[in-house]
């Protein structure tokens, strides 16, 4: 079971097939991967799309999800509260967005563009959309999802396919910065010297909440991210959920950067 | 690495300095081990000399780089401490002397920039630490550097490292300094058998930090290299605190003072072997 759990963190990613590329703009180094000065994605805007999935109780649920790219330094993630049954923008929303740091651009064989992020501080914005108008709040106000310490020593690749002059993109979501690598889980978990799954599992926990990883940390609602007890209304294979939602560009102003009322309803 | 090993050894058993050691001469060589110490154990307080060369690399938006190589040498304590345990009956820590932790070595220039360092939780006269990041889009972890660390079991020890880039020492992708590569070097001798800076009834100290010291920082660039002389750690210059006396080191003790003038006071670092 243990395995199992910490095999949910090697996640894959189904390729999808392409047919149209990214920009074609040259790219200045390509050397690594992970760090460059390439510039691959230059679509630059705010993209939309609303994400529908079931929660372990087999009910649907749906959060409206933008995604910024202004310029090759950041991107910013945002999502809304979730909302049984249908998206709707007829009640208030609370939103949090954050930045991602861009430390690298590339493109595989088949023209993704991988971008890959960190999170250097812990830099949020808290919104309410309400009757069309997005309005930031203060912390105090607006407990959606939580997330402190992020981890230093994790790199998340943002992969972006255009397909079909839709954008589509995998399953970074903000819990990918806090977790440590199966390795690292598996050595915690090793130090104890444990003789059975149970055991196993509450070193594992103990470990997660030793070592900060779950400090602070409030998520009492659900989203598609990884399986753990520590996400209890998760659901699996987020991947394909998202890869089968695609964002749609955006038209954001000064006074509604995150124009949720322009997405598209599935 | 041998004939490396002898040259080491035999800077590390040179005749005590008479004179203080200021940052043009970090890299002399530490005085011997004190007869007081038992060098059989791993456990104490240690004082190390090391040298570290990093490159760092900077992008401006045209793709054109910009390399900066940074030259710093230092001289740090370090702290070599039993496993502690925390018994919740009697609500206090259960030291087990048979399993040593790792040399604190957080105060040292590039170690915030290298990530998390994965450490064994037993060893008996030479570890090696490692450093990675983890992706878990692509559930790839990468290494990014290693530390190998021996004890000799006569008081003296020798570390190297090098290191590749890691996510924590990530500054932009443009017209930012980013650490590319770094390689650390580092001998040292043990100096007390208590691992403790101000619990040590071996020191008179106004310190309380498992890893201190000093170094000098060159850095080159475009053949213009500035020199800098700098405390461990960092922290001890934050709030626009100046050095007032520069650090030096005086056989087996320290000294530096530094001025707050946000606080108008002067804090002054010191560590002297009884």
């Amino acid at each position: 079971m243990m395995s199992r759990k910490l095999s949910y963190l090697a996640l894959a990613f189904t390729s999808i097939v392409v047919t149209s590329a990214c920009s074609e703009k040259d790219d200045h180094d390509t050397t690594d991967a992970d760090f460059n000065s390439a510039i691959i994605f230059n679509d630059y805007g705010t993209y939309g799309r609303t994400v529908y999935f079931k929660d372990i109780n087999d009910e649907l649920w749906c959060y409206y999800d933008l995604m910024t790219i202004s310029n090759p330094e950041t991107v910013t993630l945002t999502l809304s509260s979730p909302i049984k049954g249908s998206c709707s923008t007829n009640q208030d929303l609370t939103t949090v967005s954050y930045d991602l740091t861009i430390v690298g651009e590339s493109r595989s064989d088949n023209k993704e563009a991988h971008i890959t992020t960190i999170i250097e501080d812990d830099i949020r914005y808290r919104g309410v959309y309400s009757a069309g108008v997005y309005q930031q709040t203060s912390e105090v106000n607006n407990p959606l999802i939580f997330f402190k310490p992020f981890n230093s020593d994790v790199l998340v690749s943002l992969r972006l396919i255009k397909k079909n002059e839709e954008l589509f993109a995998n399953h970074v979501f903000f819990s990918d910065y806090i977790m440590p690598s199966p390795a690292e889980l598996q050595a915690r978990v090793d130090r104890g010297n444990v003789q059975t799954i149970e055991e196993a599992e509450e070193l594992y926990a103990f470990f997660m909440i030793l070592e900060g990883y779950l400090d602070h940390m409030r998520y009492q609602e659900p989203y598609p991210v990884t399986e753990t007890d520590y996400f209890p209304h998760s659901v699996v294979n987020r991947h394909n959920i998202y890869t089968d939602y695609a964002y749609q560009k955006l038209s954001p102003s000064e006074g509604d950067p995150y124009p949720l009322n322009q997405i598209r309803v599935e | 690495m041998s004939a490396k090993l002898l040259c080491v050894t035999s800077l590390v058993f040179n005749t005590a300095s008479a004179d203080p050691i200021y940052a043009e001469d970090f890299d002399a060589a530490l005085p011997p081990v004190p007869d007081t110490v038992d060098g059989t154990s791993v456990i104490g307080t240690w004082l190390l000399t090391f040298t570290d060369l990093a490159t760092y690399e900077a992008t401006d938006t045209d793709g054109n780089k910009s390399v900066a190589l940074v030259k710093a040498v230092g001289r740090v304590y370090s702290l070599v401490q039993p496993k502690a345990t925390y018994d919740v009956e009697s609500q206090e820590y259960i030291y087990d002397y048979s399993r040593p932790q790792p040399l604190r070595l957080s105060c040292l220039p590039f170690d915030d920039e290298d990530g998390t360092s994965d450490t064994p939780d037993t060893w008996e006269n030479s570890y090696e630490s490692h450093n990675s990041y983890y992706n878990p889009s692509t559930g790839v972890e990468k290494p990014t550097g290693t530390l190998s660390v021996t004890f000799h079991g006569d008081g003296t020890v020798q570390g190297e490292g090098s290191y590749t880039q890691h996510p924590a020492g990530f500054s932009g992708r443009f017209l930012r300094d980013n650490l590319i590569s770094h390689t650390l070097t580092f001998s040292g001798i043990k100096i007390s058998d208590t691992p403790s800076i101000a619990d040590n009834d071996d020191f008179d100290t106004t310190i309380n930090a498992p890893c201190f010291g000093a170094i000098q920082l060159k850095k080159k660039r475009q053949n213009i290299t500035a020199t800098s002389t700098e405390i461990l750690p960092s922290y001890w210059l934050e709030s626009n605190k100046q050095i007032l006396t520069p650090p030096y080191f005086d056989n087996y003790d320290f000294y530096a003072e530094v001025f707050s003038a946000k606080e108008g006071r002067t804090y002054i670092h010191r560590l002297t072997l009884k």
